[in-house]
């Protein structure tokens, strides 16, 4: 798919996720995983945007939105992850490293989560306004303008969103790839395998740490032991039929 | 009161207007404000039936104060009472009871389901949604992301039907039925499911990280000198429980934030790679 394609699909998809996470139906569509899934078959990266989704899925899997206690945007996190990835690719493609992509974009997406958050009660806030309306006059209000108060804002403002992190990412990637590909290796020989090792290393351990924060979110006794015997378990499955679980084919 | 409905109208409502208001109780977090919170939402779903229940304009706009109160609850929960005002709404419209009871009922059940939902549906069910759906799409990629999707709908949509549908038979009854559910029962099994799931895929994606961050081909070439795969998953892991560690303290007030964990877990591997 051409980039400009990719984006306006994005952008539509961010559209119909905002709503659907909080005003319509929450079936799930727009969690991490999801939104990951979705965004690497567009992007022409499943493997990384599944990687970036399952991260993300952990990073918010025990973050609640209880009454008026607002968690941070986990679909901002995944927009602004995924987005920011694809812009450092389509500006620079094969030069940048997947797990460094992944690194990066999964930093970015749990900053702007936070953003997201403000944005999230500054639209509640916002509708109180018709809320006192319909309540003084004790008039309905209209599903059109129902919709135009509740809906459209969060669909714009994830929209804005993808506009903003593929530009960021466009501009990050022009300026990275120029300074990986001709300045580094004149500045150090050795760098270049190290950071690409650091990468990788980085993309690894962001995914168990994420884990760690979902196991701790979960809020049951025994947990952890749960979590251990199961990965041991897992482990032991893999090592018996190896090579059965390996997703990409080889 | 409402009793102002002629008694040649028979006040039951069609298929077509309950398909209408469940239709609408979807949307019942649209425009969810500190003020009213879900009442635009409940207002909204509830138009349809009160079209058909109150051809009064002056009854009809009676009964809409009485539901633009401040409201509030899970959303999939927000069926049953939906249902159940709408079996108490048919009877006000009759005559048979006092429009009190219906706000009496909504005061009575919201906190109950609200609190409820949230320990079932979004402390238990939706992450065990989300850890067995990283698993499947480690496994199967976007397929398995669908495969949990559907489980995970399956029990949503069908449980919200059952809940409008048992909430507009039974009026104030419902709550013995969804007691009847057992929902804080299967609380604890299912979180203990999720942490589960979670373990598994931190094994998972430890032992085969190649075919998941890095796709052949793409990128810098591995270096040649890179210390084994054993060393680096160990350091890796090592980070990871760190952070187990530093997540054990969130509970307590002056402990490190999620993104911090998060943020310098990744800043630490990294210049431990860049040293290596």
């Amino acid at each position: 798919m051409p980039p400009a394609v990719a984006l306006l699909c994005t952008a539509l998809l961010a559209g119909f996720w905002a709503i659907e996470r909080k005003a319509f139906l929450q079936a799930m569509l727009s969690r991490p995983v999801v939104v990951g899934a979705c965004l690497g078959l567009v992007w022409g990266t499943p493997c990384l945007g599944i990687a970036i989704g399952c991260a993300l899925e952990l990073f918010f899997l025990g973050e609640v939105n209880i009454g008026a206690a607002l968690p941070g945007n986990d679909l901002w996190a995944s927009l602004a992850a995924l987005t920011f990835a694809s812009g450092l690719n389509a500006a620079a493609p094969e030069t940048w490293r997947p797990s460094a992509l992944f690194a990066l974009a999964v930093t970015l997406g749990v900053l702007f989560a936070r953003l997201g958050r403000r944005a999230d009660s500054l639209q509640e806030r916002r509708c109180v306004r018709l809320c006192k309306q319909s309540m003084d006059a004790a008039c309905r209000v209209p599903t059109a303008r129902l919709f135009l108060a509740g809906c459209a804002p969060p669909a714009l403002m994830s929209m804005a969103v993808v506009a903003l992190t593929f530009g960021l990412g466009l501009g990050a990637g022009h300026l990275g790839g120029h300074f990986w590909t001709h300045a580094l290796p004149r500045f150090s020989a050795d760098l270049v395998p190290r950071l690409a090792r650091a990468s990788d290393l980085t993309a690894l351990a962001m995914t168990l740490a994420a884990a760690a924060i979902a196991l701790s979110a979960l809020d049951v006794a025994r947990a952890r032991l749960t979590a251990a015997i199961a990965a041991l378990l897992a482990t032991a499955i893999f090592v018996a039929t190896r090579g059965l679980f390996i997703w990409s084919a080889t | 009161m409402n009793q102002t409905t002629p008694p040649t109208r028979p006040a039951t409502l069609g298929l077509a207007c309950l398909a209408r208001v469940f239709w609408r109780s979807l949307a019942i977090q649209t425009a969810w404000n500190p003020a009213g919170m879900q009442n635009l939402g409940l207002a909204h779903a509830l138009w349809p039936a009160f079209e058909a229940l109150y051809p009064d304009a002056a009854a009809r706009r009676e009964a809409l104060r009485r539901h633009l109160t401040p409201f509030n609850t899970h959303p999939y929960l927000a069926a049953a009472i939906v249902g159940g005002v709408l079996h108490l709404e048919e009877r006000v419209a009759r005559g048979e009871m006092p429009a009190s009871r219906v706000d009496t009922f909504k005061s009575l059940l919201m906190g109950p389901l609200a609190a409820l939902g949230d320990g079932f549906f979004w402390r238990s069910l939706r992450p065990a949604f989300g850890a067995l759906a990283i698993l499947l799409a480690f496994g199967l990629g976007i397929v398995g992301v669908l495969i949990a999707l559907a489980l995970y709908n399956a029990v949503h949509l069908s449980l919200r039907l059952r809940l409008f549908d048992a909430g507009y038979r039974h009026g104030e009854g419902v709550l013995d039925i969804i007691a009847r559910w057992r929902f804080d029962k299967r609380r604890d099994a299912t979180r203990r499911l999720s942490a589960a799931f979670v373990g598994a895929f931190a094994a998972l994606v430890s032992l085969a990280p190649p075919a998941f961050f890095c796709a052949p081909g793409k990128g810098l070439p591995v270096p040649e000198s890179s210390p084994s795969p054993v060393v680096s998953t160990a350091l890796a892991w090592l980070v990871g429980l760190l952070a187990l560690t530093a997540a054990r303290a969130n509970a307590s007030p002056k402990a490190p934030s999620a993104t911090a964990i998060l943020v310098s877990a990744g800043a630490i591997a990294f210049y431990v790679g860049l040293l290596l």
